[in-house]
């Protein structure tokens, strides 16, 4: 049986503090990386994760202003092109809308939620570089943050699951 | 199950384009220029900064793990390699003492000024976070305008030559890479003394452009900064030239495969062109 939510505006701004807090914290992270293999993987997809498990029950227009203020400040904290994140994180959170789900995503649903997420974002990330600099990335380096960032996303999950646990078992928490 | 919250859907929507369109001006109003580093920018930076080294140490750890196996992997062939070379750079030592020796005779004799002007003093800093990223290669150092860092100082690693400090905040300081797409260093063969310029293009060897004297670079020449454009000091290490597929010319940097950690930033004054000096001397410690 389907019901409406009745719950006021108060009740569902928790959530999107919370997650957007998440987010800018993920956004901090996302300047650094890890050196292995020879590589450098970058942890600049991590937000993204924080942008797929975020909660329905939080408050859609909070929700976007802690976006885009996260994505300013990735943009900002990594020397980046100043606005890209913020349109990466506004394009993903706006064609995801949590607040218009009605049930969480399957396993399945994720993975095919997750890979075109990068999938978006990548597009995205090349066309705006590509618009500021003249060329285009390197897609090597797109391609190890993605894996780095799809190695971290059952970690995610998982402290995404104690997380909305210890705040309240909440099943709009959920993502 | 709870239904989905269509009540400001309309409203939502709007922000979202909003938002899409705010960012989109953004990313055109930068088109072309060169990132000159904002307040906000640096009060960003400023607030990463301590987060970052926090959130290094357990990476760092793993670094180093990962380092260690790789290192006991190869350890016999190493200690064997690196007997040979000891044995080889004793007798270089020797030569090199006498032709130090014979060089400064000469100088004595010529009077000539040969100071490279790289500063004794060099301030240790640490890599905080390293981004190897689609577009952007930089460095985000532990140290800023407190520790007598300054904008546009060399950074090296224990191998070379690896960006300069494009900006600087009380406790941060951001470098560019040499590979980034927007570095551009004066460079020279020690070999022949030819000069051009060493372009990074976000590959993990620039190229060099600008070459005077073609015909004056080999394959294999040691690069060094040449100093030529007053913003670094002559004889920093940068690497050796190399040739691309398309037979072009670039540098494989010493500093290029290793992961940085621990970095040395020399503060090296840049030579001012007159009457410069009054606007520049703001941003000196």
């Amino acid at each position: 049986m389907t019901f409406y939510d009745m719950r006021g505006p108060s009740q569902k701004i928790l959530p999107a503090i919370v997650a957007g807090l998440a987010l800018t914290l993920a956004g901090a992270v996302s300047i650094g990386g890890v050196n292995m293999f020879g590589a450098n993987f970058g942890f600049e997809f991590l937000p993204l994760i924080v942008l797929v498990i975020w909660p329905r029950d939080a408050h859609p227009i909070v929700s976007l202003i802690f976006v885009f203020a996260a994505g300013l400040f990735t943009d900002w904290g990594t020397g980046g092109i100043i606005g890209q994140w913020a349109m990466v994180f506004s394009i993903i959170w706006g064609f995801f809308r949590p607040e218009l789900r009605s049930s969480p995503f399957s396993p399945i649903s994720m993975i095919f939620v997750w890979l075109s997420v990068c999938l978006a974002s990548s597009i995205v990330i090349s066309l705006s570089g590509w618009f500021v600099f003249g060329i285009m990335p390197d897609f090597m380096a797109l391609a190890r943050q993605i894996l780095l960032a799809t190695l971290l996303l059952p970690i995610a999950l998982l402290l995404r699951h104690v997380v909305s646990r210890r705040i309240g078992e909440n099943e709009a928490w959920r993502t | 199950m709870r239904g989905p919250d269509r009540s400001n859907s309309g409203l939502t929507l709007i922000a979202i384009l909003s938002a899409v369109f705010v960012s989109i001006v953004l990313i055109v109003f930068q088109r072309g220029d060169a990132r000159d580093p904002s307040g906000i920018q640096i009060a960003a930076q400023e607030t990463i900064a301590p987060l970052a080294q926090f959130i290094a140490v357990p990476i760092r750890s793993a670094e180093d793990v990962s380092a260690s196996l790789g290192e006991r992997a190869s350890a016999v062939e190493d200690n064997l390699a690196l007997r040979e070379e000891i044995a080889m750079l004793r007798e270089r030592q020797a030569k090199y003492d006498n032709l130090a020796h014979k060089v400064a005779r000469y100088e004595a004799i010529l009077g000539v000024d040969t100071d490279t002007a790289i500063p004794l003093k060099k301030i240790a800093a640490r890599a905080i976070g390293e981004k190897d990223g689609p577009f952007v290669r930089s460095l985000l150092l532990n140290v800023g305008k407190g520790d007598g860092v300054m904008t546009g100082n060399p950074v090296l690693s224990t191998q070379g030559l690896v960006g300069h400090v494009i900006n600087v905040g009380p406790r941060s300081a951001r470098v560019l890479r040499l590979t980034d797409l927007n570095s551009r260093i004066a460079v020279a063969s020690a070999r022949s003394g030819a000069t051009a310029i060493l372009a990074g293009d976000n590959q993990d060897q620039p190229m060099l452009a600008f070459i005077s004297q073609p015909e004056n670079w080999r394959l294999g020449d040691r690069v060094i900064s040449s100093g030529d454009d007053g913003s670094l000091p002559r004889g920093l290490e940068v690497g050796v030239v190399v040739y691309d597929e398309a037979g072009g010319l670039r540098v494989d940097l010493s500093s290029g495969d290793e992961a940085l950690d621990w970095v040395w930033v020399s503060p090296y004054r840049r030579v001012e062109a007159p009457g410069d000096s009054e606007t520049s001397s703001e941003d000196m410690p």
